[in-house]
């Protein structure tokens, strides 16, 4: 009988102990365990369930060890650490509630932003009634915490919020890690996060094509432009990446496609794997200076690219 | 600042006249917004139940016992029932630099950000489970010298007894935070904590405490498990 562990497995009858081989293998039995030991807990009688139900707990780390699986007590807990790391991974990739979750942590953000700009305008206001250091925002709410009455307790409320919402982000962007980890590395957290909210979800918005992604959260300019009334929007939402910010202005367009092209790859393979890949940053850097270090205004030679970007660029026009 | 007592990485500081508990990692960053002082980490216990435990311990004169008692070496294993987002686990992770602290979280809001510590530390090894079903992280375990556990739940002394019974070595600790109130909210807390005692089966209790003003309505209880005879 084969009683699984972690590492591999141990013969329960001889006591002998295998390491499982290859990543593949690793993978599938840390999904299998915590699927049979679920099981187990239900149903004691599977040949894994038997052993694991038992009151007393194997010492797998002298069982590893004596088999010569691992060199020595620092190994064990190193390989131990990051299968343990990347199980939860998993799980919590596949746990139904995160992604909920997410989507509500990021309109939480949002709300956040919103009253505290609200509180801190009225602040400034108020404060301009006694006070002209004309100090405005964080600064301002800094400056009048120690301050009695209502003007000083909005103050100090302004502050709690700024905590709140630093304490939000930050949940935020290990949500996202977790959630989407390439769209995360390539996005930044915040704005992957923004992404799958606006799709409605990663499957949606890996289903989606990278022009989609790219005019996303523009939809009024390309609604506009439908009706015939504007020029096709180039960005939306992915326009404050620094990709696009910090191409020159008549390269932006071009900057937008190519990362819209990169996430939507992201958006997949976190969708299927959630592996890290980070090839894909290195290609995205790559492709944005090509764009960066080509003239503005002057386009390809015909025939060199036979992509269909510089036929896109002339119906554009 | 001066240190007043220091037994197993655990330290009683005075800091100006204030005594705070505190640890020493190997790195002094802050986890969770606490203050670092001269290479310390100070362990809040308003926000953690085991700092509580401890300035009680040395203001009762008992640190000492008590801290012998949990009997931690810096190779410890340690298993962590609630780890909830990691702040009293990441000051175990401190004591044990060369042991392992097995943290045991069943919610996988909290175990999100209990993964940017586990990155962080080379030496807490995160489990989202259920601690009421402790044959499921078999897998991944080993006996270990301390169980510690606080988990707010209903049947916390039946989760505390059975993770002691399966994965507790012979002679190790537990360490349990009682809270009184999540077991009964009509109930009179005290003959809660009473009762949730009485089930703390397979343990000998050594001591025990309330965690007053820090935490209302909580008691902490050190057990310790019987060396098997054979
Ligand atoms: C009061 S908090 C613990 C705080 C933590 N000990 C600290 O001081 O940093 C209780 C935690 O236990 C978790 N919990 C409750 N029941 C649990 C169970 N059966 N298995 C695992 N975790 C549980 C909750 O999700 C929550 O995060």
């Amino acid at each position: 009988m084969k009683i699984t562990t972690w590492f591999g497995y141990i013969d329960a009858s001889t006591g002998e102990v295998s390491l499982a081989g290859g990543e593949e293998e690793a993978g599938g039995r840390l999904m299998r365990i915590s699927e049979e030991t679920i099981r187990s807990s239900i149903k004691a009688s599977s040949a894994i369930g038997e052993v694991w139900a038992a009151d007393l707990q194997p010492d797998l780390r002298k069982l590893a060890l004596e088999a010569g699986l691992f060199a020595g007590d620092c190994e064990y807990n190193s390989a131990l650490r990051s299968t343990a790391l990347r199980l939860v991974k998993i799980q919590l990739r596949a746990s139904a509630g995160a992604e909920a979750d997410l989507l509500q942590t990021i309109e939480a953000l949002d709300d956040l932003n919103e009253v505290i700009n609200a509180l801190e305008e009225r602040l400034y206001e108020w404060s301009r009634l006694t006070d002209d250091r004309r100090l405005r925002g964080a600064a301002l709410a800094e400056a009048l915490a120690e301050e009695e009455g209502s003007m000083g307790e909005l103050a100090r409320s302004i502050l709690a919020l700024a905590e709140t919402k630093s304490s939000v982000t930050k949940s935020l962007e290990a949500a996202a890690r977790t959630i989407a980890p390439n769209l995360a590395g390539l996005a930044g957290p915040v704005l992957a996060a923004r992404m799958i909210s606006r799709a409605g979800g990663l499957k949606r918005l890996s289903e989606m094509p990278a022009s989609t992604i790219q005019v996303m959260g523009a939809e009024k300019a390309l609604f506009k432009h439908l009706r015939g009334k504007a020029p096709s929007p180039k960005h939306g939402i992915i326009y404050r990446h620094p990709a696009v910010v910090g191409t020159a202005r008549g390269a932006r367009g071009r900057a937008a496609r190519a990362l819209a092209a990169k996430l939507a790859i992201a958006a997949r393979i976190d969708r299927y794997s959630g592996e890290t890949d980070p090839r894909l940053k290195e290609a995205l850097d790559r492709r944005v200076q090509e764009i960066r270090d080509r003239p503005p205004g002057r386009r390809k030679k015909r025939g060199e690219g036979k992509d269909d970007r510089s036929g896109r660029r002339r119906t554009d026009r | 600042m001066q240190i007043l007592e220091d037994l197993s990485g655990i330290s009683v500081l005075d800091l100006s006249g204030e005594t705070r508990v505190a640890t020493r990692p190997e790195v002094p960053v802050p986890v969770y917004g606490e203050r670092i002082v001269e290479g310390f980490r100070i362990w809040d216990p308003y926000r953690s139940k085991m700092a509580a435990l401890l300035i009680k311990s040395h203001i009762a004169g008992t640190f000492y016992k008590l801290v012998s008692d949990l009997n931690l070496s810096p190779a410890s294993k340690i298993l962590y029932l609630g780890a909830a987002t990691g702040t009293t686990a990441s000051h175990f992770s401190d004591i044990v630099p060369a042991g392992l602290v097995y943290a045991v979280e069943f919610s996988a809001r909290s175990m999100r950000d209990l993964l940017v510590l586990c990155t962080a530390r080379d030496n807490i090894i995160p489990i989202l489970e259920d601690a009421s079903c402790p044959e499921r992280y078999g897998p991944f375990l080993e006996p270990v010298d301390l169980v510690y556990q606080d988990v707010a739940q209903r049947n916390q002394a039946e989760i505390a007894a059975r993770n002691a019974a399966r994965y507790l070595k012979g002679g190790g600790a537990l360490v349990l935070m009682i809270k009184a109130r999540s077991v009964d909210v009509t109930a009179d807390p005290k003959a809660v904590y009473k009762a949730e005692v009485e089930r703390l089966a397979g343990v000998e209790v050594i001591s025990s405490a309330d965690l007053r003003p820090y935490h209302r309505d909580h008691w902490a209880v050190v057990a310790r498990k019987e060396v098997e005879r054979r």
